[in-house]
């Protein structure tokens, strides 16, 4: 693995790395940017725009007077100030974009203001934690001149920015008008909702949810259009649940820790103390990724990849695990439905009524397995078990996993094999040398990849967000969990394949119907919000009039920004926006409504991917401005409909979440938690077994009980089993002749998305946007950093300055993400290049993910 | 006696700036400046790119604090005698006395110290003096780095988590040949292929 193991960096001369710098970016000319060398502070302080209130924090070293040198030495010592700033309580608060990390925060209050915050105390002081876009959050964010402060309904173009101040009576009034008038005229599903993930409370998640219900509209989901799907879906044929993961603790002790598409070192920067906490016991860390991720830049070993191809990969590394009989027979015999007989013809899993067959080579004949009960599985979110696994469930342990059979099954004579054998077929055709021409990794290091996995063992898969954004973004999950499989890595503590997990989709999975659907005998209409643009455009399958977001930043976060102005906002007479911030969504609406963000919110329970603690959040300064909760105002606008008492809207937002989300929960592990308790303590985890290994029963939430590492319901799609096709737009097709770089949009280490990027000490790092490009590839285009680019396909364009980087495969470009068309040259905005295009495996399984990385480009200088 | 210092494992520093901004937070730091600054390959705060060529790169961050030198040059040019080391170890800046002069900044190596212009007094790291002081354990930037990279604490208490560290690792300190005996003592956790 030389190349990985030479990636690493050597430790430039104490000299080369002086601290002194005044003349910016060595030689690459003026800095593009002000830096914060001395020569430049000055320069750097007009950059953000000022906090509206700049919080007095404490008087430091201000006079000698204050000098309260406790056990200090005599002598010269002084001054100092006081230990905290001036405040007059402390209240918990749990920061919760869509950094999933949901940090415990400590602010310091005085005269209702947030003077500073300090992480807060979690039981396992490992998740003690805060960041930079928290911190910024709670000092910045909060009170940013940016906030929407009131009810505002627009009186000129959309867009224009003319506003007109109105009360909330005023704004519920014109809601419930125009709601009212498309129920009458086009039926109630002309009323739509689409909420996303800027705050992790559970009513700001499901408030879309609960509106189209509560009013018979329709919901688009999220999950899709989030973008993080892929994942979800190579889980859910072989696993039945959409994700899961063990405790990040269970990293100590995995030997080896591949990882593809992770790059926690920015994205989950409160968690990834864990890694360097495995390592540092120990843990051989190997980062699959295109770019030299600052996670890639702290591993042991970086595997450089070909964008979109990280499951042909795993083919290849599954070849070598198979050639070389590495794999855990006895796992695939009894804990998978790899003895399971499918015929030769239909490709379909062999069934005699319900029951599954297995060739027994001891008998030969063939043997009967039956299908595990749905009572004797886990019931997800939980992960308990009820009764013992039948015998009539169990595989003998003489069954084939591979052969070809001549079997007869209710009188008819067919030839089958064990579903294992289509994994030995179609990894087959994956030698090293041939996932290494797809991947351009070297022979070397797949071979080395296969051995390290199969022998340093325990040995743990990380897959993440980096895969999921392709078109193909399902394919890696789906090989990682069947590598795992044959290896018998499933269900073992430091090991398994880990992508989210914890509390945060549980809660979400399992808070009570009643609460989710507040009006009893009415119900919500989903639609697949990753079609949501072409079904407003096209007024199919029904009339859409209205669309209310909230907790997304829909101006910037999506694809395809032509079509959303040109045809889709034109045909929605009324768009309703609330949010913290005026961003760019919100600008292109009709009312926009003040959000509370975390420290105003009435009550919330927050829950996070890395853990199972539950988080209650109490109102910590009151509203600002004439803000308020999305449960408020969903309160406001059944009282005004006259139905807030007969619904479960007539709760306050703490009742509601004792009734539905914690004492009403379908999971025994979140009912567990006394209510009170967590008011009291803020922190309870929930019952959830620690360590926490998932799959631990090794019984399945799919059709089989089993792991189903053969899924006969996508054999049209050539997904029976993992597979790997090129991205949608693969730099390999010959689109790539006209576009031939891959678009990635990954975010920086100061963001979550779209919600730091204007804060004034972010503003401090990243002053404005950047696309980051190989020097190869600026050098062909006589691209500097600095220069101002254009970026462009067949669906758009924008303009941005560049950065010439070494981080990135040559034929990758990076902007990075969560910036506002304001930001930008012309306000141009790269949305406009992203495609939504669907998947058809993807939609049998679920619904087609955004994939905004796989979207080729071609740049040159503006 | 006590004899403060920080001890930084750049394996665990990933770039995040929380120290910077978690500092500017408690400190009350102007806009735009920066008592710990966190330096790329290129000495910038910002744009950070690996020195190397691609695939054959590498990526450092440094955080720099004032270093709390035993030889701290910038003390002697005051011409107000408004900074000072203290007993524990701790430079600081007496912002009553400070005239907002640059006789102290320019004599500094590490461009740890600068002029806020708006206050008229120079600004650097005081090592969260007033935490240390009325009981509490940590810096801000100690307490807030969300990868542990930072220890502050004790060289004089064999015991200390800072003395440990310089014990069992190769330690080095920034800029060294400047004489000045810098107490900021940089490690990694993990050693480098």
């Amino acid at each position: 693995m030389t190349r990985g193991l030479t990636a690493k960096g050597e430790v430039r001369p104490w000299s080369e790395t002086h601290v002194r710098n005044e003349s910016g970016r060595g030689d690459e000319g003026a800095s593009m940017l002000p830096s914060t060398s001395r020569r430049s502070f000055l320069k750097l302080a007009g950059v953000g725009a000022v906090a509206a209130i700049t919080p007095q924090v404490l008087t430091a070293c201000s006079t000698q007077e204050k000098a309260t040198d406790g056990g200090a030495p005599l002598g010269k010592s002084g001054p100092v100030g006081t230990a905290q700033p001036d405040y007059d309580r402390v209240g918990r608060c749990t920061c919760a974009p869509n950094c999933v990390g949901s940090c415990g925060i400590n602010a310091f209050v005085k005269d209702d203001t947030i003077v500073k915050v300090e992480p807060a105390d979690f039981p396992d002081e490992n998740y003690n934690r805060i960041c930079l876009c928290g911190i910024s959050n709670a000092l910045q964010r909060v009170y940013s001149p940016d906030r929407i402060k009131y009810p505002m309904k627009r009186v000129g173009e959309r867009g224009s920015g003319e506003w007109e101040r109105i009360s909330w009576e005023e704004a519920i009034d014109l809601i419930c008008e125009k709601m009212t008038y498309n129920i009458e005229n086009y039926g109630p599903t002309a009323n739509s909702w689409l909420g996303m993930t800027g705050n992790y409370g559970i009513v700001p998640q499901c408030f879309s949810g609960m509106m189209a219900s509560t009013y018979d509209g329709t919901q688009w989901t999220n999950f899709g259009i989030m973008g993080d799907l892929g994942c979800n879906m190579g889980w859910i044929p072989t696993t039945g649940v959409q994700q899961d993961a063990a405790d990040w603790e269970d990293m100590l002790g995995s030997k080896t820790i591949i990882m593809f598409g992770c790059n926690y070192a920015e994205t989950n920067k409160q968690e990834m103390h864990f890694l360097f906490d495995a390592q540092e016991a120990g843990s051989r860390v190997i980062v699959v990724d295109p770019r030299y991720s600052r996670t890639a830049a702290k591993a042991d070993v970086w595997i450089p990849i070909r964008p979109g191809t990280d499951a042909a990969l795993m083919m290849g590394m599954m070849n070598c695990l198979i050639a070389d009989n590495k794999i855990d027979t006895d796992y695939i015999r009894s804990n998978t439905n790899g003895a399971f007989l499918v015929d030769a013809a239909t490709r379909k899993l062999v069934k005699d009524g319900d029951d599954y067959l297995v060739w027994d080579e001891q008998e030969n004949a063939v043997a009967k397995v039956s299908p595990l009960s749905d009572d004797l599985k886990p019931a997800y979110p939980s992960v308990q078990v009820q009764g013992e696994v039948p015998d009539a469930c169990d595989v003998p342990d003489t069954a084939a996993i591979t052969g070809t059979y001549e079997i007869e099954v209710g009188g008819e004579k067919l030839t089958a094999s064990p579903a294992f054998q289509a994994i030995v077929d179609s990894v087959a055709a994956y030698t090293p040398e041939v996932a290494s021409a797809i991947c351009e990794v070297s022979v070397d290091d797949i071979v080395e990849l296969a051995r390290a996995y199969a022998e340093d063992t325990p040995a743990k898969i990380q897959i993440s967000q980096g895969t999921n954004r392709y078109w193909n973004g399902h394919l890696p999950t789906r090989a990682a969990i069947q590598m795992a499989a044959i290896t018998g890595n499933v269900g073992k503590q430091y090991a398994g394949v880990n992508w989210a997990g914890g509390g945060l989709m549980r809660v979400l999975f399992s808070v009570n119907p009643e609460g989710m659907a507040p009006r009893e005998g009415h119900a919500a209409t989903a639609l697949p919000g990753t079609q949501w643009m072409d079904l407003v455009a096209s007024q199919q399958p029904h009339p859409i009039k209205l669309i209310w977001f909230n907790n997304y930043g829909w101006g910037t976060q999506g694809p395809e920004g032509r079509k959303l102005v040109e045809e889709v906002l034109p045909q929605l007479d009324f768009i309703i926006t609330t949010d913290n911030i005026l961003n760019a969504g919100a600008e292109m609406s009709d009312l926009v409504l003040p959000a509370t963000s975390y420290y105003e919110e009435p009550f919330e329970v927050v829950t996070a991917w890395s853990n199972f603690y539950v988080q209650a959040r109490e109102q910590v300064i009151p509203p600002m401005y004439e803000a308020k909760s999305d449960y408020e105002i969903g309160q406001m606008v059944a009282e005004r409909f006259g139905i807030k008492d007969e619904t479960a809207w007539k709760h306050d937002a703490k009742e509601w979440a004792r009734k539905y989300v914690i004492e009403g929960n379908a999971a025994p592990e979140f009912r567990a938690i006394d209510f009170d308790e967590l008011v009291e303590k803020q922190v309870v985890r929930a019952d959830f077994p620690s360590p926490y290994i998932p799959f631990e029963s090794q019984r399945f939430a799919t059709p089989s009980g089993k792991l189903e590492i053969y899924t006969d319901s996508l054999v049209d799609f050539g997904e029976e089993v993992a597979a790997f096709y090129e991205p949608a737009e693969s730099n390999r097709q010959e689109l790539a002749a006209k576009f031939p770089l891959t678009f990635m949009n990954a975010r920086t280490v100061y963001t979550t998305h779209s919600q730091h990027v204007n804060l004034p000490w972010i503003g401090e790092l990243i002053p404005e946007p950047w696309i980051e490009i190989s020097t190869a590839d600026a050098q062909d285009r006589g691209i500097a950093t600095g220069d101002v680019v254009r970026v462009f396909n067949d669906r758009g364009e924008y303009r941005v300055k560049a950065l010439v980087t070494e981080e990135l495969k040559p034929g990758c470009v990076n902007q990075r993400q969560g910036w506002w068309p304001k930001h930008f040259p012309e306000n141009s905005h790269y949305r406009d290049l992203l495609h939504m295009k669907l998947n058809p495996a993807q939609d049998a399984i679920f619904e087609t993910n955004f994939a905004p990385y796989d979207n080729l480009v071609e740049i040159e200088k503006a | 006696m006590t004899k403060y210092a920080f001890a930084i494992n750049l394996h665990r520093c990933v770039g995040c700036r929380t120290c910077t901004v978690s500092c500017k937070m408690e400190n009350t730091v102007a806009d735009g400046l920066q008592r710990i600054r966190v330096l790329n390959d290129a000495g910038e705060t910002t744009l950070d790119a690996p020195a190397g060529v691609y695939p054959n790169v590498s990526f450092l961050w440094r955080p720099v604090p004032c270093q709390h030198c035993d030889e701290p040059p910038c003390i002697d040019p005051c011409p107000v005698e408004a900074t000072w080391k203290r007993d524990d170890g701790v430079v600081v800046v007496d912002k009553e006395l400070c005239i907002g002069c640059d006789s102290c900044i320019k004599m500094c190596p590490y461009d740890a110290r600068f002029l806020d212009e708006t206050a008229g007094v120079v600004d650097k790291c005081d090592l969260c003096i007033h935490r240390l002081s009325n009981g509490e354990e940590k810096t801000m930037c100690e307490l807030c780095c969300p990868n542990r990279a930072i220890t502050v604490g004790d060289l004089d208490d064999p015991e200390s988590a800072i003395s440990k560290i310089i014990a069992e690792n190769n330690v080095e300190r920034y800029d060294e040949e400047a004489g000045t005996q810098p107490n900021v003592y940089y490690w990694w956790s993990v050693k480098k292929a």
